[in-house]
């Protein structure tokens, strides 16, 4: 790899601890993925139903030293070979995001390269560019994972608008109580996506909180309640749980929204590109609904690979080039900024 | 062997740099919550200071605990970076060990009291072994009262106490073990850069030590989340 290195290529290591994967990955020019090493926790959080920040805090700081030798090593480049190092500073789980943080400052420190700070979401918007270098805003972009529900209005590189967002759970979050209350374990994302495609998403009328007309905002605990509800009213004696019905029809009011709220989101700015995001944009039924509907209203969409959905380091590393071109720099000093919104400066 | 040694696990953030004989220079600074901000820049000018760069370092030695959680960590990852980086050994050393080397005492037991938070201290018993104090005991998390009724029941003599779980508990240090307790005045509270590098001199001598992927923060304790999981399986 090193000898076929041209000397105008820019090599960015990119670091990633926000929530529950460890992850590191060098990308070449923002769009060529050299190499991406994520070591991820969920065996240790599985018994707890969802992320227990300490424990995420102490398997982050086993596995980053691991994980940055595993990555020199699959890209066969040393430090030296690289021009910028990348590092989560926010949104996040404060102790997680330190470890990266730190890890990161001590790369820079030694081997003198300059440290960029990336905002995750952002992340995992241009996540996007790597199958699609030549993506450009203005666009909407739908952020769907464990932590986050949102509409964003992206109208430059770096300029963005927040148009809607979840009022109480993330979309990923309503997805674990669900499975977690009928049983089937965590995460809830991927069991309940396997486990709704044998079910019939019209069985059961679950409501779509759409909330106030032209609103873009959304809300996900009274749809929870309502399978909490059905469920309990169930005779169980006489029927097993509808688990396929069940899931099939839970996941078309949450996509019903989603669809609904990113096309109307689109229409107002008058936008025709569509970027999905974050780690639920890799639930397949998402994916179908938002293919069929983009097509039918002549819109474009996008959305990453399924593996550059979840949290990994390839995001940080394709964000962070674009902010190192930008001139964007952290200092030795700088803090992580657990609750960073998307398009606040990153001051450090 | 040059040495760069830290502590992030109190509100004192401590940095030393030592050559193996002696301490060659030391930062200490009352710093609450800053230790992620301001690690690596003091560092960087107490290196400058002494007229070094950190390519010179040949050995990192970081107070692995047990202390403050978020504080350890911030210490262990960026000691961790730093060996790896630089291709140099680690060496953890308790942050109990430096806080009883400096009240060091013969003939006394020395017991760090190292505030726990939920109501508990870490602490470890220490008895002075020529210049080096000598642990025999593990790393505890203990209610204070337990810990006094544990100590007098022992029987020591004198028991010097030093820690800033004094600044919670001294009084039922005291109440129990009575003018056998000796209590540290508060400048000698904290685990020092310079006592941890005084600690490790002879396992540097050694040669002896960590394995850097294995070396790690003494918790102690599980996280809370397991614990409860813990009781409620294991009941």
């Amino acid at each position: 790899m090193k000898d076929i290195k041209n000397i105008k290529d820019i090599y960015v290591l990119g670091i990633e601890s926000s929530c529950d994967e460890t992850g590191a990955a060098i990308v070449r020019n923002g769009t060529d993925v050299v190499a991406s090493v994520v070591a991820s926790q969920i065996e240790f959080h599985q018994k707890f139903g969802g992320v227990v920040p300490e424990i995420a805090s102490r398997k982050h700081l086993e596995m980053l030293n691991p994980v940055l030798d595993d990555v020199l090593e699959k890209a066969q480049l040393t430090y030296e070979d690289l021009d910028a190092v990348a590092v989560t500073i926010g949104p996040g789980l404060v102790g997680a995001l330190l470890m990266g943080l730190g890890a990161a400052k001590v790369i820079s420190y030694v081997k003198g390269l300059p440290l960029v700070g990336v905002n995750h979401i952002e992340g995992h918007i241009y996540a996007n560019l790597i199958d699609h270098p030549d993506l450009k805003p203005p666009l909407i972009s739908l952020v769907v994972s464990g932590g986050h529900t949102m509409l964003v209005y992206m109208e430059d590189f770096g300029i963005y608008e927040p148009l809607g967002q979840t009022l109480d759970d993330a979309v990923g979050e309503a997805y674990d109580k669900v499975a977690s209350f009928l049983g089937l374990g965590y995460p809830g994302g991927p069991i309940i996506d396997e486990m709704a495609k044998k079910g019939d998403p019209t069985a059961i009328q679950f409501p779509r909180a759409m909330l106030k007309k032209g609103e873009l905002n959304f809300s996900l605990s009274g749809l929870k309640t309502a399978v909490l509800n059905y469920v309990s009213h169930l005779n169980l004696d006489a029927h097993e749980l509808p688990l396929h019905d069940l899931t099939a029809s839970f996941q078309a009011a949450v996509v019903d929204v989603l669809v609904v709220k990113t096309i109307r989101a689109a229409r107002e700015k008058g936008v025709d590109k569509i970027v999905l995001a974050g780690g639920v944009a890799a639930n397949s039924y998402l994916r179908e609904r938002m293919i069929a509907e983009t097509k039918r209203e002549g819109l474009l969409l996008y959305y990453p690979h399924i593996f550059l959905c979840t949290d990994n380091a390839i995001m940080i590393a394709v964000a962070g080039y674009y902010r190192y071109l930008a001139g964007d720099r952290i200092t030795l000093e700088a803090n992580p900024i657990p609750n960073l919104r998307l398009g606040q400066k990153i001051e450090a | 062997m040059l040495t760069l040694a830290f502590d992030t696990s109190s509100p004192v953030l401590t940095v030393a740099i030592g050559d193996g004989e002696r301490i060659i220079t030391e930062t200490t600074t009352w710093l609450p919550r800053g230790h992620m901000a301001k690690l690596l820049p003091a560092i960087d000018g107490l290196l400058k200071d002494a007229g070094l760069t950190v390519q010179d370092v040949e050995a990192v030695i970081i107070g692995s605990g047990p202390g403050s959680y978020t504080g350890l960590r911030i210490g262990m990852v960026i000691a961790r970076t730093l060996a790896q980086l630089l291709k140099v050994p680690i060496l953890g050393i308790s942050s109990l060990d430096a806080i009883a080397q400096r009240n060091i005492k013969e003939g006394a037991l020395i017991c760090p009291v190292v505030d726990a938070k939920r109501g508990e201290v870490y602490a470890a018993f220490y008895r002075s072994a020529g210049d080096t104090v000598n642990r025999f005991t593990n790393f505890k998390a203990i209610a204070p009262d337990a810990l006094a009724e544990l100590l007098q029941l022992e029987g020591y003599e004198r028991v010097i106490f030093a820690g800033d779980g004094l600044k919670l508990y001294s009084d039922v240090l005291v109440q129990v073990l009575g003018d056998k307790a000796k209590l540290a005045p508060e400048d000698d509270w904290w685990p020092l850069a310079s006592d941890l590098i005084n600690v490790a001199r002879p396992r540097i001598r050694a040669r002896d030590f960590d394995e850097l992927y294995q070396l790690a923060p003494i918790y102690v304790r599980l996280s809370q989340a397991e614990e409860i999981w813990e009781k409620r399986h294991r009941g």
